[in-house]
């Protein structure tokens, strides 16, 4: 019994979390697939015009203005641009975009426009469709099928501003039902945005609104059979890659961008070939690195959790597909232990979840990778991991699989963790409620008592008999079991 | 103007070609005193008030313009294939015994015999509109030559064609009529190399070298 728990240690403990892990994501995505069914959670992006603000309090036409400024599209000559300007205000109004499909002719007119020998012209209409984009009703994402071609098409284009509309407006309808997705796929939406990335890479808001467009892509359903290996074949994974770092001026958003992509293409397929041949561990990682660096240091911009967050996710998933044979040549002379223990102590207080989450990568490099363990000590990070324990939230029980990666990997750990006192943790964790915490603290009692005999003596020293003795009233027979078996096989023998 | 300063305003920066456009510095102050300001390019009316209309313009209709026809594509993989389809006679040799017609999906990669399958690929397969606007056929060509002779300004000559028609320099020599002969078949990919950098003649890349003077 106990053996099979050593023997499978090192597969099961990370294989342990990320299962668990992968249960609750499972679980969450389900809920999220419902919520999204009353569509609540679909994310959609409005941009504004530099000279709009934010909340503009001006009253929104309704449904006859609409059907008015329709009309004089129609019939104008030279004032379509003042039409045009009004109909993009008017459609902000759910009421007015559905009552706006309805009229005969309208979406012809405004793809006319769209691709007439106006350039102004084309400019408005493409925020007419933008703003269209936003509603949240089918029908009016079926009429969007007639643009998609010219949407796509333009994708190509070299006007920045234009493109940026073409693609936030592609991100919005992604998600909205199986038809206008099918369509963007047939009309070849993943090669268009990886040649516009290409392309336009020197512009970072370009970039951004196609990392967004990207992502939409990739949340719709099915996209792990549909999307992601067209994905994964294209150049995109190399263009999210090259655009992960910040730009200091610009800010963060097109890195958090991509990196939420290079999130969705992690975590929806097992085969990570692509990506690892692609670098994507050395470049996700030193780009951690030199952000726990400024985590830590406490100069980061606001926002820096939407990019740590995909990271970490990237680095968590990919960590298990590399052979531990190649991680040394995968990472290079990136050292992410000490990074990683400065982002779980940094995101402690304000964001726990996110603490978690760095605790989780560090615990499946530790299980992969002895130098990771081996750092661990080196570096003296152990005795701040043991400071944690007390702390819920799912992390005390993730820095336990840390250092029981440790303890597993040599004697020579337990020995020197022996002597930096985890033995008094441990006889603490023991005590607790949580029954993982006490599954755990056994599993590790365990790999150090059998290291070494003189742990084994310092444990009773230090009074662990009576606390193991007090877990024969553990509800769990299991835990009763264990914490018997070591008793008597182990210690008191 | 004859006399006055010549200087570059940087239009774009980009991999492959660096484009400036020469303009006398009495403009240049000119543009930068009055609310308004024109496009350079000779024959196009098209007005302005700031630089990012002036720049979402000349992107839109001034990029990608053929420099036989003076069509202007939305993207330079369309203009590419419309030179080839168009104005290559190499093409059209070709084209008479093996599938060059390629689809316009980028990605997509399959080639046809004629530009009607291609089309009908288009519809079938991508799921394409059947009067999309970047892809007419050769036949319709011959009409539009002489709507050339006359040389109309760009906002009124497109209607319905989608590939706009925008002049893009006053040129003596009317556009010829005449079908390209062998010896001035280029290899098929010349055009990319621009021959010089193109000043003030707007950003038109053909299959022909030379139209017309050069400063």
């Amino acid at each position: 019994m106990w053996r099979l728990k050593k023997v499978c240690h090192k597969a099961g403990r990370h294989a342990g979390s990320q299962e668990e892990l992968r249960l609750r994501r499972r679980e969450k995505e389900r809920a999220l697939r419902q919520a999204r069914r009353d569509s609540q959670l679909v994310s959609k992006r409005l941009l504004l015009n530099e000279d709009e603000e934010q909340d503009s309090m001006e009253i929104t036409p309704g449904e006859q203005d609409v059907v008015r400024l329709l009309q004089q599209l129609q019939h104008s000559g030279t004032e379509k641009e003042a039409h045009l300007g009004a109909l993009s205000k008017a459609l902000r109004s759910p009421s007015a975009q559905l009552a706006f499909i309805k009229l005969e002719n309208s979406m012809h007119l405004l793809v006319s426009l769209l691709t007439g020998s106006d350039a102004r012209r084309r400019l408005l209409a493409v925020r007419c469709l933008h703003e269209l984009s936003h509603s949240r009703h089918a029908s009016v994402a079926s009429a969007f099928l007639p643009a998609t071609p010219y949407l796509l098409t333009y994708l190509s284009g070299q006007s920045t501003k234009f493109t940026e509309l073409c693609l936030y407006t592609l991100g919005n309808v992604c998600p909205d039902g199986e038809a206008v997705k099918e369509r963007l796929l047939a009309q070849g939406i993943i090669p268009a945005l990886a040649s516009c990335m290409q392309n336009q890479r020197h512009s970072l808001a370009v970039v951004e609104a196609a990392g967004f467009a990207l992502f939409q892509l990739l949340q719709t359903k099915d996209a792990a059979q549909k999307v992601i290996p067209m994905v994964l074949a294209s150049d995109l994974p190399s263009l999210l890659l090259s655009v992960l770092t910040p730009d200091p001026e610009f800010g963060l958003a097109p890195a958090a961008e991509c990196a939420w992509c290079l999130h969705s293409l992690t975590s929806s397929t097992e085969d990570h070939r692509v990506l690892l041949a692609q670098g994507a561990l050395r470049k996700c990682s030193s780009l951690l690195v030199s952000l726990g660096g400024a985590v830590g240091d406490g100069n980061t911009e606001q926002g820096v959790e939407l990019l740590v967050c995909p990271l970490l996710r990237c680095v968590g998933n990919l960590l298990p597909s590399c052979p531990v044979e190649a991680l040394s040549a995968q990472l290079g002379d990136v050292h992410l232990v000490a990074p990683l223990c400065q982002l779980v102590f940094a995101f402690l207080q304000p964001l726990p979840a996110l603490a978690r989450e760095a605790a989780w990568v560090l615990n499946n490099l530790t299980a992969h990778c002895t130098e990771s363990c081996a750092a661990l000590l080196t570096f003296n990070l152990v005795p701040r991991l043991v400071e944690l324990l007390p702390f819920s939230q799912g992390i005390n029980t993730m820095v336990l699989r840390v250092l029981a990666n440790v303890a597993h990997k040599k004697k020579e750990f337990c020995t020197r963790l022996a002597e930096l006192g985890l033995l008094s943790a441990i006889t603490a964790t023991l005590k607790m409620a949580n029954q993982d915490m006490v599954t755990l603290s056994l599993e590790l009692l365990f790999m150090m008592i059998v290291s070494s005999p003189q742990i084994a003596e310092q444990f009773v020293r230090q009074g662990g008999l009576s606390v193991l003795e007090a877990i024969q009233y553990n509800s769990e027979g299991e835990v009763r079991r264990r914490a018997a078996y070591l008793l008597e096989q182990h210690i008191l023998s | 103007p004859a006399g006055s300063d010549l200087i570059a305003i940087l239009i774009s920066l980009e991999p492959q070609e660096i484009l400036y456009r020469l303009i006398s510095l009495d403009y240049f102050i000119a543009i930068n005193k009055v609310s308004e300001f024109a496009c350079h390019i000779s024959g196009c009316r098209a007005v302005f008030s700031t630089l990012d209309e002036y720049e979402h313009h000349y992107n839109s209709l001034h990029r990608h313009v053929c420099c036989s026809c003076r069509r202007s594509l939305p993207s330079a993989r369309l203009l590419d294939i419309h030179i080839q389809e168009w104005h290559d006679s190499l093409f059209t040799i070709l084209a008479q015994k093996q599938d060059m017609y390629l689809c316009l999906v980028e990605g997509c990669g399959q080639k046809f015999r004629t530009s009607q399958q291609r089309k009908d690929h288009l519809i079938r397969v991508h799921k394409y509109p059947p009067d999309f606007r970047f892809d007419k056929s050769r036949k319709e060509k011959g009409s539009e030559q002489k709507a050339d002779a006359t040389m109309e300004a760009a906002g009124d000559v497109c209607r319905s064609e989608g590939a706009c028609r925008v002049m893009c320099s006053i040129e003596p020599e009317q556009v010829e009529e005449e079908e390209e002969s062998m010896e001035t078949v280029y290899s098929v990919f010349s055009h990319r190399v621009p021959k010089t950098v193109c000043f003030g003649h707007g950003s038109v890349r053909g299959f022909r070298g030379h139209r017309g003077k050069r400063k």
